[in-house]
């Protein structure tokens, strides 16, 4: 192996490029930094870096905990929306799995997230920081804001709850708010919104329901 | 005009618009000012500085990237993907001198000449298997069985389906 590729910002360098050259490929990046991850353990980092910064769902993490692994895989039922959701029956995290879980976390900056699995992490600690490195989030769970870094600087999130007030209160750098809901908030979650939207001091852009 | 001495000793005499191209270079002369002393380039051959200063010959006065840039890397990357035609048949080089010339380029500070020569490996690497990257590049596995296993398990989720 040249030395060239010894040097981590060339590999990076290289690498990045990759992502970009085969968008337009029938390979998908994701496919090639996940071989590059397993070409040799110099490699495997900064694949693994690049491979990990967008994330859509919890099932690539969940997917890393021995005992889910062939529930997520080979159920057939995996990233879809259907009635019968893999989770189901399925028991908690215990403590050792949860470190499998937390494996690849602190890598995800961006993160998309509809799903409900709120039981399978409940051995997670509320203050743990499980995301420190996360800058964009689209939210649709009423348990995930526990764990946010405080840094996040951009949220979409797709329902309004009560959880709303845990958000504003943890993530203090938050510059980039979009609140969508289906249809015209009334009531509850206008209030809501209302009231806790003050907390966000640092927001420059906000797109909400029109507000009381 | 500025004086450079290769690691075999070679020295080559280049225009000051030239080489500033380079920024470690830009940035020494700026410290030490006017001076006829060789700046002695300890990593650099002379086949790879030959090729280096051709490549600077070539892009004479066009604009060098912004530190604000180089601070925002992804989206200079992302008007940038292409490599234009006389890039192409300059870096169209055997694979021990292509990272050479990226070895050179990072030494030096020469983003341009950076980005062409990792854009030009990136295109070798595209649609690659492990196996096949390792072939390409000579590289040996250093993971056991299991290992490797383990990484192609976590990564499932990023197959193609």
């Amino acid at each position: 192996m040249h030395q060239a590729l010894l040097v981590p910002e060339v590999l990076l360098e290289i690498f990045a490029y990759l992502s970009i050259i085969s968008y337009t490929q029938t390979t998908s990046t994701q496919k090639l930094l996940a071989a590059l991850a397993r070409t040799c353990k110099i490699f495997h980092e900064p694949a693994m870096y690049l491979l990990w910064t967008e994330i859509h769902g919890l099932e690539p993490l969940l997917g890393c905990v021995t005992r889910l692994h062939p529930l997520i895989y080979h159920s057939g039922t995996w990233w879809d929306d259907s009635d019968e959701p893999w989770t189901k029956g399925v028991e908690p995290l215990s403590a050792h799995e949860a470190h499998q879980f937390l494996r690849h976390s602190s890598r995800i900056r961006t993160l998309n997230i509809k799903s409900e699995h709120p039981h399978l992490l409940s051995v997670i600690p509320a203050e743990a920081c499980v995301f420190p490195r996360l800058k964009s989030l689209s939210l649709s769970t009423t348990y995930l804001n526990l764990f946010l870094p405080h840094m996040l600087h951009r949220c979409h999130l797709l329902s309004v709850d009560e959880g709303l007030q845990s958000f504003v209160t943890r993530c203090i750098a938050l510059e980039h708010l979009c609140i969508y809901t289906p249809h015209d908030v009334h009531g509850t979650a206008n209030e809501l919104i209302s009231d806790r939207i003050h907390w966000c001091t640092r927001v420059v852009t906000l797109s909400c329901p029109i507000l009381d | 005009m500025v004086h450079l001495v290769t690691s075999d000793n070679v020295e080559f005499v280049v225009d000051k618009e030239v080489v500033e191209r380079s920024v470690l270079i830009k940035n020494m002369l700026e410290d030490v000012g006017e001076t006829d002393q060789s700046i002695p380039l300890a990593n650099v051959s002379s086949a790879v500085l030959r090729k280096v200063i051709e490549y600077c010959e070539h892009h004479r006065g066009e604009p060098l990237p912004s530190a604000d840039a180089d601070q925002n890397q992804d989206e200079t990357r992302k008007r940038t993907t292409d490599i234009s035609e006389w890039d192409q048949k300059f870096i169209t080089v055997d694979q021990e001198m292509l990272f050479e010339i990226i070895l050179a380029a990072n030494y030096l500070d020469i983003k341009s000449l950076l980005d062409v020569g990792c854009k030009t490996v990136a295109n070798m690497i595209k649609g690659k298997t492990p196996d096949e990257i390792r072939r390409l590049f000579n590289i040996v596995n250093d993971f056991t069985p299991e290992e490797e296993a383990q990484i192609k398990k976590e990564n499932e989720w990023a197959e193609d389906r």
